[in-house]
């Protein structure tokens, strides 16, 4: 039990210490029109969160006890082996060009690997804000193969556009989860998105105090367009810096996001057929 | 003299048999003292010979008096002999009006008045002055009767300007005069009917106005005038029968209907509104504010089923408009529509089909070494999976495709059942189902056996795709090669510490 706690009480110092400067979105406020229960998006989320947890986290958690105790030999042991799932199952420029590995078979694997516990709950936590919407829109098979396709184009422009001959392997979700990300700002872009941002609320407090209002609000909402636009500038100037000048060092890859992003357009081919037939005839999805 | 004595009067006239006009106006007068004698008009039919004319002095006096045993006998007799009676003939229809609801009375149109239409069925005024022959809107005014309409309307210019309220019925009677002229003479019923009616005289306002109608007008300002009668009467089926009665008639427009709906919703008639609305969109299926309202109203009555239907169909005939995104936003609250349209449009399954085409392309490009000169055979995969991918869209989701689905054999299918679910309390809830409400379908459907096979054989193309766009990786899953170069932990952290 102390360890569940204790377990909870880590995702709400990540997610509080994610949104004290920005804004972190967590719920969307738009209707879910077809009423669609989100498996899909539950489904992502369990296997990312099962992949990382039952497959990475202990190679982590086996690195921290190694250290809290000084025991160095097995401190190395655990941080080669989740050196060696990441270099093996990563997104690798080579694995793909010599037949390495399980060649482009990664491309699903990388996507499904994170590097560490906040990774993955930044992740999950913008996939279930946009995603439980989009899949409303696309149906549960559909939304699944335009995630697929996004997480590729993802992967591959992350390695294509950088011109740098860098070997460093790609993982996460968030190329995938760009993808969904830029649908939204495609089909939804004046939807209002609840987000945890702990600057917001307090800026809001003498505005709600004059106004009367509850003082203080954990989530405001903000319309999506200014988040995503947000999100696509600030990750297409460093893209942009990595297209001209190459980039060999890891860290975040902000072109798989940027490329993710740009995968959106493709939503059109997945989505519902009258949700089409309106968003053409210049309707309200 | 009193309302009985007036009566007495014209009873003995009446049996006498000498003077039956004169007759007919005592008893006329003892019936403006004395309205719900139902014995009046009883004896007043018996001062005029034309079956039709007694017919409606029996009416009224069954109107005060449904019990009237007499009256009841005589009607029996009189519709048998009337049963022989011409059919109307059709009327050409006539220049738009301004209507106008207010009390006040309306200025009196400037001569040469409008030409008369060619028109139905003769019919005759009940009024004050007494039965007697009125010339209908089938015939035209002769210069004489034209100077009469205007010398009365003069009449009753001058009595309502002096502003006296006893010189009103003066007034009132000019245009009744009119009205012997020109059944349906607009301006002169419109006048009469409203201070006949702010005067308490609803039923003569009702019976003039009824009687440019059964005379065949189609002057659409009658028929509103109508509607507000009836309203307030509370007559509200009449009131539904009459506005439905306006929807032909080519100068009516929306704005007016909407009007005469609101009106009749404000007395709390809002199914009757649904009624004559519906019966309007089948006559203005375009008209993207009558079918907003309908959705409005049938919104506010609980039947969301539908007003989404509504809604959606007005959406549906122009997008962009004010109506239109008024439209969207009240759909924004129910679950989308898919139509015939959607399900039968072959290029919204190729889409579909495309989203299978771009997902093997990019397996296809990274399989060959992100060298698209390299895939070779998989282009062939990559195509294969657009067949695939289509005959597994048409046997799942987009079965009613056509030609396609009329050329296989399909059929229509029966509309389905509408399950709703129930809370603890019997009240219907949403469910939690996927995808879009089922519009009824007139499309044919594939048959069964024929959507299974393009389920198998479109699993079997996708599958054969796969292995042909995703060979290399497919061998290296089975026979995994390991990493050539994977860093060392003890050089990274080195790096780092560095």
């Amino acid at each position: 039990m102390g360890a569940f706690f204790s377990f909870m009480f880590q995702i709400l110092l990540i997610l509080l210490l994610m949104s004290v400067v920005f804004p972190l979105p967590v719920s969307d406020t738009g209707t879910v029109r077809y009423k669609t229960l989100p498996i899909m998006t539950y489904v992502l989320i369990t296997i990312n969160s099962l992949v990382f947890l039952a497959w990475q986290a202990p190679h982590l958690i086996a690195a921290t006890q190694a250290e809290q105790f000084g025991l160095f030999e097995p401190l190395i042991q655990s941080l080669q082996a989740y050196v060696n799932q990441i270099w093996t199952y990563g997104y690798r420029d080579v694995f793909l060009r010599s037949g390495e590995s399980i060649g482009a078979f990664t491309t699903f694997t990388s996507m499904f690997m994170h590097s560490g516990f906040d990774h993955l709950i930044g992740n999950m936590v913008y996939l279930w804000a946009f995603g439980r919407r989009i899949e409303d829109a696309c149906g549960p098979w559909r939304y699944l193969l335009f995630y697929l396709t996004a997480g590729m184009i993802a992967n591959m422009g992350s390695e294509l556009l950088n011109p740098a001959n860098s070997d460093i392997p790609s993982i996460g979700a968030s190329g995938a989860i760009a993808g969904i990300m830029g649908a939204y700002l495609i089909l939804f872009p004046g939807a209002r998105v609840n987000c945890l941002w702990i600057l917001g609320s307090v800026l809001r407090l003498p505005i709600a105090a004059i106004r009367g209002k509850d003082l203080w609000n954990w989530t405001i909402p903000i319309p999506s367009f200014i988040l995503l636009i947000y999100f696509a500038v600030e990750n297409a100037l460093p893209s942009f810096e990595v297209m001209q000048q190459g980039d060999d060092v890891g860290g975040v890859n902000t072109l798989a996001h940027l490329a993710g992003f740009l995968a959106c357009l493709l939503v059109l081919l997945f989505v519902r057929k009258d949700l089409f037939n309106r968003f053409i005839a210049g309707r309200s999805l | 003299m009193d309302a009985q004595t007036l009566f007495r009067e014209g009873v003995m006239a009446v049996r006498e048999g000498k003077d039956l006009n004169q007759a007919r106006q005592l008893l006329l007068q003892s019936l403006k003292l004395e309205p719900e004698n139902d014995m009046a008009w009883l004896w007043i039919s018996q001062t005029v010979s034309d079956p039709q004319k007694k017919l409606e002095c029996v009416n009224r006096a069954l109107k005060i008096n449904p019990d009237n045993g007499k009256a009841l006998d005589l009607r029996l007799k009189l519709t048998k002999a009337l049963t022989t009676a011409a059919t109307p003939q059709p009327a050409a229809p006539v220049p738009i009006f301004d209507f106008k609801f207010d009390d006040k009375p309306t200025d009196p149109p400037k001569a040469p008045y409008p030409a008369p239409a060619k028109p139905p069925p003769p019919a005759d005024l009940v009024d004050e002055a007494g039965l007697r022959e009125a010339p209908t809107i089938r015939t035209p005014l002769s210069p004489a009767e034209d100077r009469e309409v205007k010398d009365l309307l003069e009449k009753a210019d001058a009595y309502i300007k002096t502003g006296q309220a006893e010189e009103v019925e003066n007034a009132i009677e000019q245009w009744v005069r009119i009205l012997e002229i020109r059944v349906d003479h607009e301006f002169a019923i419109q006048n009469s009917v409203r201070y006949l009616a702010r005067l308490g005289y609803m039923d003569d306002a009702k019976e003039l106005i009824w009687r440019a109608i059964d005379a065949g007008t189609l002057l659409p300002s009658i028929f509103v005038t109508a509607v507000d009668i009836a309203q307030r009467m509370h007559d509200h089926s009449a009131a539904a029968d009459m506005a439905k009665r306006l929807l032909p008639m080519p100068e009516v427009d929306d704005a007016l209907l909407l009007k005469i709906t609101d009106q009749m919703v404000k007395y709390g008639q809002a199914e009757q509104v649904v009624e004559v609305l519906a019966a309007a969109v089948t006559h203005r299926p375009k008209s993207q504010k009558l079918l907003i309202r309908l959705g409005e109203l049938l919104d506010e009555l609980g039947q969301k089923d539908k007003a989404m239907r509504y809604f959606d169909r007005a959406a549906r005939i122009k997008g962009g408009t004010k109506e239109a995104k008024r439209a969207d936003k009240a759909l924004m609250q129910f679950t989308p529509i898919i139509t015939d349209r959607e399900r039968g449009n072959t290029w919204l399954a190729v889409r579909e089909a495309a989203g299978f085409l771009v997902f093997y392309l990019l397996l296809g490009w990274q399989d060959a070494g992100m060298n698209l000169a390299n895939m070779g055979i998989r282009w062939l995969g990559v195509l294969l999976s657009l067949l695939g991918g289509y005959f597994v869209i048409t046997a799942v989701s987009s079965p009613q495709q056509q030609p396609l689905a009329t050329w296989l054999g399909g059929t229509v299918p029966p509309p389905k059942p509408q399950k709703q679910l129930v809370d603890p309390y019997g009240n219907p809830i949403d469910s939690l189902s996927s995808g879009p409400l089922e519009d009824p379908t007139e499309l044919t459907m594939l048959p069964q056996a024929i959507r299974w096979l393009f389920f198998i054989l479109g699993a079997a193309l996708l599958s054969f795709s796969f292995y042909i766009v995703f060979s290399t990786a497919l061998r290296l899953l089975f026979n995994p090669v390991p990493p050539t170069y994977i860093p060392n932990i003890e050089d990274l952290l080195l790096e780092a510490v560095r």
